[in-house]
């Protein structure tokens, strides 16, 4: 059996000190291997960010560790030039992560220049080699992030994030930003890039569509506690724990979800879902429509 | 939005530069040496001979008066802003960047500072100084308002490491001193502009006020707070020994300000 790439030991995350301390993740555990698409699904303010955050370094983990190539990750200042280069993270909304002063070259230009591999002129092909890569046009290189479309500012950040050559590549909700016609694009360049450099991807999403996809396993998360994760095709197509079937009623068929009692129970009473949880399935109801037609049953 | 220049801003230009020429070649553009007495022209009119603005109870010509002391206000307000800005940025800049302790200890002293009124404070120091002079002024107003600038700094810079882009250069590995220089920096430069001239323009007034109470300049120096106070005596008999450096104060305070409005509307 392949070595694990990463993997995740009983990971907990806590926020606040004191009283205040409350985890909002406990226990969460799983192994990626190389070039495999772990999918981290479940409502907003499940704790699938906060997961990927800790991976990513932007979290400090009060409990647990996390192996990467076999070491234990330290904090993100004191993570190894290789750590560093091996993990990289496109996030959420594509208009916040890309520095608005700088130019789409600046932005490709300034990983290789920390790397410090490359002298000025290899430096200037390989951000060429990053566009071609992403399938952007070269003229856009002299341009701002404001002159870009939503998309063409994903690809950006995944060109940026490519600049470092990771072995994990982390996608935090990278589509969910984007319109339907731009999250079929900017999946199939994230399938196609995974193919092409055997990347390993932790790819937190709302969209069971995507999911189906593009991940090799599925991990879902409730309330910060992981309640199911296994092979796509069995964690989708057979799910064991109530809340994995809820979240694909409500992905699948959102008529059946809202007929489910216990979302109508939330509905009626807050009930067992907080309000944020029952925001994070409504949104899915919204999101993830026409899942409707392409249901495997 | 527009950016063509205002007339308020070409006339703070205009300001702005002959503040520099003041304060290259001092009161030698009034033709007169600002602490020459002469006891035969006393109290002399504006447009008197050899003196546009007239002259004081000691026959001293009062454009000359007029431009030493904009020497002195102007170079003290820029040195004070400069001594708050660069103290209060580097402790915010310090605090921000992942300094939880630090952040809560700045917290805590800018509260206490900022619960006297700054000017109160000078006031104390510089009693407690025993001193005045151009730098004791000038360092006092500089270390009693440097709270102003950390605060902000503080605040912007926190929710600038925040920012996805600035954790996209943390992920790589860059250097706290490019993270600086490339993300945060540059992300600041609109607001501390703003804050930077409208605190030169507090601290023009700060330093005139001290000079008018009699503990900022020495005695017999020619300042803006000095030449009103002197001036008060005067008021009905030569009321512009009051309106001089009434009108000039008046002058730098409104360019101050229309150039912070204008960066502020350009940055918006």
């Amino acid at each position: 059996m392949t070595a694990p790439l990463l993997s995740i030991q009983n990971l907990g995350v806590a926020y606040g000190s004191g009283r205040d301390r409350r985890f909002v993740l406990r226990g969460a555990g799983f192994d990626l291997a190389p070039g495999q698409v772990m999918a981290i699904v479940g409502e907003s303010g499940s704790g699938k960010s906060t997961l990927v955050r800790a991976v990513a370094g932007l979290a400090t983990p009060a409990e647990g560790e996390i192996l990467f190539e076999g070491v234990a990750l330290p904090p993100l200042g004191k993570r190894s030039k290789t750590m560093l280069h091996g993990i990289q993270m496109v996030f959420q909304d594509p208009g916040a992560s890309l520095n608005p002063r700088q130019s789409i070259r600046t932005v490709l230009e300034e990983p290789l220049i920390v790397v410090g591999k490359l002298d000025g002129a290899a430096r200037r092909r390989r951000v060429e080699e990053l566009m071609d890569l992403v399938h952007l046009d070269h003229r856009l290189l002299d341009l701002r992030p404001s002159a870009l479309s939503g998309g063409q500012k994903q690809r950006v950040a995944i060109a940026r994030a490519l600049s470092m050559e990771p072995r994990l590549l982390i996608a935090d909700e990278a589509l969910s930003a984007l319109d339907f016609a731009n999250q079929d694009k900017v999946s199939a360049l994230l399938l196609e890039l995974k193919e092409r450099l055997n990347l390993a991807m932790l790819f937190v999403s709302h969209d069971m569509r995507s999911v189906r996809r593009m991940a090799d396993h599925v991990c879902v998360i409730e309330g910060g506690q992981v309640v199911e994760q296994g092979p796509v095709a069995e964690v989708l197509y057979h799910p064991k724990s109530a809340y994995t079937r809820l979240l694909l009623a409500a992905a699948l068929n959102p008529a059946a979800a809202l007929a489910d009692p216990r979302l109508s129970a939330a509905l009626e009473a807050g009930g067992p879902i907080s309000d944020e949880a029952l925001a994070g399935v409504m949104d899915i109801i919204g999101a993830n429509a026409l899942m409707q037609e392409q249901s495997p049953s | 939005m527009s950016r063509s220049l205002s007339p308020a801003i070409v006339g703070a230009g205009v300001v702005g530069l002959f503040c520099l020429a003041v304060m290259i070649f001092g009161d030698a553009l009034s033709g007169h040496d600002h602490r020459a007495i002469d006891l035969s022209m006393r109290l002399a009119a504006p447009l008197a001979p050899g003196h546009l603005l007239g002259t004081d109870e000691l026959g001293r010509d009062v454009l000359a008066r007029l431009l030493n002391g904009m020497r002195w206000s102007v170079g003290s307000a820029l040195c004070a802003t400069l001594i708050a800005f660069s103290i209060g940025t580097t402790f915010g800049l310090a605090a921000a960047h992942k300094g939880a302790w630090l952040g809560g200890a700045l917290k805590l002293l800018t509260t206490f500072t900022q619960s006297f009124p700054s000017f109160v404070m000078a006031v104390t120091v510089i009693a407690l100084l025993g001193d005045s002079g151009f730098w004791a002024v000038t360092l006092t107003l500089g270390l009693v308002t440097w709270p102003v600038f950390s605060r902000v700094v503080y605040a912007e810079a926190s929710s600038l490491f925040q920012r996805e882009y600035v954790q996209a250069a943390e992920m790589t590995g860059m250097s706290v001193a490019r993270l600086y220089a490339h993300h945060v920096l540059p992300a600041l430069v609109p607001t501390l502009s703003v804050l930077v001239v409208f605190h030169f323009a507090e601290m023009i007034v700060a330093e005139s006020a001290l000079s008018f109470l009699g503990i900022g300049a020495p005695l017999g120096a020619a300042t803006w707070g000095a030449m009103l106070s002197e001036g008060r005596a005067f008021m009905l008999q030569a009321p512009w020994l009051t309106l001089g450096p009434a009108f000039a104060m008046v002058i730098i305070i409104v360019a101050a300000h229309s150039v912070g409005q204008h960066l502020r509307n350009l940055t918006r």
